[in-house]
């Protein structure tokens, strides 16, 4: 009998133990909250870029890229405005991860209708944009396309 | 025996040629009448006629006078339409060489390459800034967008069409998705590098049909091909082959009943290129525009809305 109790409040201790290890894998670790315009700043004051446009209106946001405002929950971007540097960064979380889902679909159509632009314009301007991407965590969408791509995604990888 | 043989006639005899004698005159003045009658038959039956002639001419003569009273009030009513027509035209050419109205250019969509992706930046910047820029002109540019490429199928793998809101479409799709009213048209400058100027314009002819086709009722406005600096001018990228472009496109909108917009005219120096300050490449193309001369080509849009 008390080989019994004492086994069945190990396989209870045990259960406890599994759902708790089970909750923690299940729910994650909290997403971070980004500061997007923090980020955009510190890229700004960082790296020398060409004349850049701030956009900082969500009917931009549809303008240029065919983003719905409501998908959107915070977002920072800037644009190169001289018309023939491919600069742009865009870095937007979304409302929720199907929302980012949209958003990215957007972001890959913008993306790659600028490679197919510059690919017998412009070939420097292309080798730009054909080594960056589109990227996509959780609720959190970028497009960062400059020369300094690769150490810009790191500054904005090191908010996270 | 003689002279006692008259004096024997006898009385009856005397009676008889008395008779005779007055028969004779009576006779006369029957002969007489009677041609008198004749006479004044002839002369009422020509009288008659005459009058009749008279009367038809005048008859004639009057219908004649209406008719040419009838052609005339016609005529009249045709040249008081026509000066109508005329006093509209005047009006109207008067009205379309004033500046731009407000909310001119709320309808419009400026189509066109990377020179007027740098409009569509600039007016971006000028409206987060505040500032009223064009209305609400929308765009449809592309950087490397020619009248020709815009003809290629839209699922071509190295399409270049530009989207709207996001979505690639159709030149005569993103007229009807942008409700625009007003389509404005800067291309040609990547084109005339590779083709010749009869081949750019059957490539407009067909881009404006198709736009026209979906879109009857929307005014097109062409404008011209800005010049390059003369740095940078190459042999198939001159301001001379540009000129005989906008001249070409010119007549075309002429035959078309488009507007044509010069708007090189504002871009030009005394040399026929690009002016300097205008532009902001030019160590590299030499053909884009810094702020000022977007803001130049906005002035002369605004206050030559119709090219005049």
């Amino acid at each position: 009998m008390k080989t019994n109790k004492l086994l069945r409040v190990c396989a209870l201790v045990l259960a406890v133990g599994m759902l708790l290890a089970l909750s923690a894998c299940g729910g994650g670790k909290e997403e971070a909250d980004v500061d997007l315009t923090a980020v955009m700043d510190e890229i700004a004051s960082t790296y020398d870029m060409p004349e850049m446009m701030t956009v900082n209106t969500a009917d931009s946001l549809t303008s240029f890229y065919g983003i719905d405002p409501a998908d959107v929950d915070s977002f920072a971007v800037q644009i190169c405005s001289t018309g023939i540097d491919a600069d742009e960064i865009v870095l937007i979380r979304a409302v929720d991860e199907e929302a980012a889902t949209r958003i990215e679909e957007k972001l890959e159509a913008r993306y790659q209708s600028k490679l197919n632009q510059m690919q017998n314009y412009l070939p420097e301007q292309y080798e730009v944009i054909a080594a960056c991407s589109v990227e996509t965590s959780g609720t959190y969408v970028s497009m960062i396309i400059s020369p300094d791509a690769e150490s810009m995604t790191e500054l904005y990888h090191s908010y996270f | 025996m003689a002279a006692n043989q008259s004096p024997r006639l006898s009385a009856a005899d005397r009676v008889r040629a008395d008779r005779l004698r007055q028969r004779r005159r009576e006779k006369r003045m029957l002969s007489t009448m009677t041609l008198l009658a004749l006479v004044f038959l002839i002369a009422f039956v020509v009288c008659l006629l005459v009058t009749t002639k008279i009367i038809s001419g005048l008859r004639e003569s009057t219908s004649q006078l209406e008719e040419e009273n009838s052609q005339l009030t016609q005529e009249l009513t045709e040249a008081q339409a026509v000066a109508a027509e005329a006093q509209e035209l005047l009006d109207e050419a008067a009205a379309r060489a004033q500046p731009a109205a407000d909310g001119f250019f709320d309808d419009a969509l400026f189509v066109g390459d990377s020179v007027s992706y740098r409009l569509e930046l600039y007016v971006t910047q000028e409206r987060l800034n505040g500032e009223d820029c064009l209305d609400d002109a929308q765009f449809y540019t592309a950087t490397s967008l020619s009248w020709s490429n815009l003809l290629w199928d839209l699922d071509y793998a190295y399409s270049v069409h530009p989207s709207y809101q996001g979505e690639k479409m159709y030149l005569e799709d993103a007229v009807v998705a942008s409700g625009a009213q007003k389509v404005y048209i800067m291309l040609g400058i990547n084109d005339i590098v590779g083709y010749s100027v009869a081949a750019i314009l059957e490539d407009v002819d067909e881009n404006c049909s198709r736009i026209l086709e979906k879109s009857p009722d929307v005014a097109i406005f062409i404008e011209s091909v800005t010049p390059v600096l003369a740095s940078k001018e190459t042999s198939t990228l001159s301001n001379e082959r540009i000129d005989s472009l906008n001249e070409a496109l010119e007549s075309y909108c002429d035959e078309q009943g488009f507007t044509y917009l010069d708007v090189a005219s504002v871009m030009k120096n005394e040399s026929g290129s690009l002016i300097e300050e205008y532009c902001s490449d030019p160590e590299a193309m030499g053909i884009h525009f810094s702020g000022e001369g977007c803001a130049a080509w906005i002035e002369y849009l605004e206050q030559h809305p119709y090219g005049v």
